[in-house]
């Protein structure tokens, strides 16, 4: 149960570090960035909260957010097999579609 | 403990960084960079020593090279089969050929070196899950930004470099087209 807590919490953090990574990198002058910034910074607050209840006691914050991001990173890779099964029924299907 | 573990998250965010920079539209500039971004981003996170990574990292790390043997080869062979499939009556079978053999090799490399059912299932359900809420709250912020009032500061116009930039990016691609 602890596991998929850190888990979840770790996603959590893992979206809102996308999403900040994501403003960075894409950023023009005319973008409305500081709503989008303050709501992920909350989400990685609440996301690092619950990591910190369901972690070990004595824990800084960076080593349980590492921990619980870690989990998310391996849930995620895990779900790739999925995902390329998925595209290879699309490739099929383009490389069959009649003319 | 050692800063090593720095390295393998500095990858990944780079990864991000890059395909961030090279799937977008308006920064020309920086997109040039994007994808060279990524794959060094790639770089130094598969080749991050095991040393000063916690547990958990160890296993993402660990998970993370597995996957790039199959993933690897299988994004290049849906590439070249995407480039081969049938398009307006034109066909290219060999490249088509091609493309699906190295899928399928990745398919082999996925099945008989990736061990495939010893993830969890619904660790993964539960990545997804949080992934997609951020996602929903994301989209929130975006659709509550968009539908604020907007100002009454007047947008300058371009500028005589941003002209010269804009026409010339139009040219190309109109040249591109005519051929």
């Amino acid at each position: 149960m602890v596991e998929f807590l850190l888990t979840f919490s770790g996603s959590l953090m893992l979206g809102a570090l996308l999403v900040l990574i994501n403003i960075k990198a894409a950023y023009h002058p005319y973008h409305k960035t500081v709503p989008l910034i303050f709501s992920s910074l909350l989400i990685l607050g609440f996301g690092l909260y619950m990591s910190m209840i369901a972690s070990l006691e004595g824990e800084t914050a960076i080593t349980t957010m590492r921990q619980a991001t870690s989990l998310a990173v391996n849930g995620l890779l895990s779900t790739f097999p999925v995902f390329f099964a998925l595209v290879t029924l699309m490739m099929l299907r383009i490389s069959v579609r009649p003319q | 403990m050692t800063g090593w573990w720095l390295q393998w998250w500095i990858g990944l965010f780079l990864m991000v960084s890059g395909f961030s920079m090279g799937r977008m539209g308006p920064a020309f500039s920086r997109a040039k960079i994007g994808y060279p971004l990524a794959l060094f981003g790639l770089g130094l996170a598969f080749f991050s020593p095991e040393e000063g990574l916690i547990s958990n990292e160890q296993i993402a790390s660990e998970t993370m090279r597995q996957t790039l043997y199959w993933a690897v080869p299988g994004l290049f062979g849906c590439f070249i089969v995407a480039r081969g499939a049938p398009i307006y009556n034109v066909t290219r079978p060999t490249i088509l050929a091609i493309g699906w053999a190295i899928l399928i090799f990745s398919w082999y490399v996925l099945l008989t070196h990736y061990d495939l059912f010893g993830h969890d299932v619904v660790s993964g359900v539960i990545t997804i899950v949080g992934l997609i809420i951020v996602f929903i709250a994301h989209m929130f912020t975006i659709r509550m930004v968009e539908s604020l009032p907007r100002s009454n500061e007047t947008i300058l116009p371009l500028s005589e470099i941003e002209k010269t930039y804009v026409a010339s990016v139009l040219n190309r691609h109109l040249e591109d087209r005519g051929d």
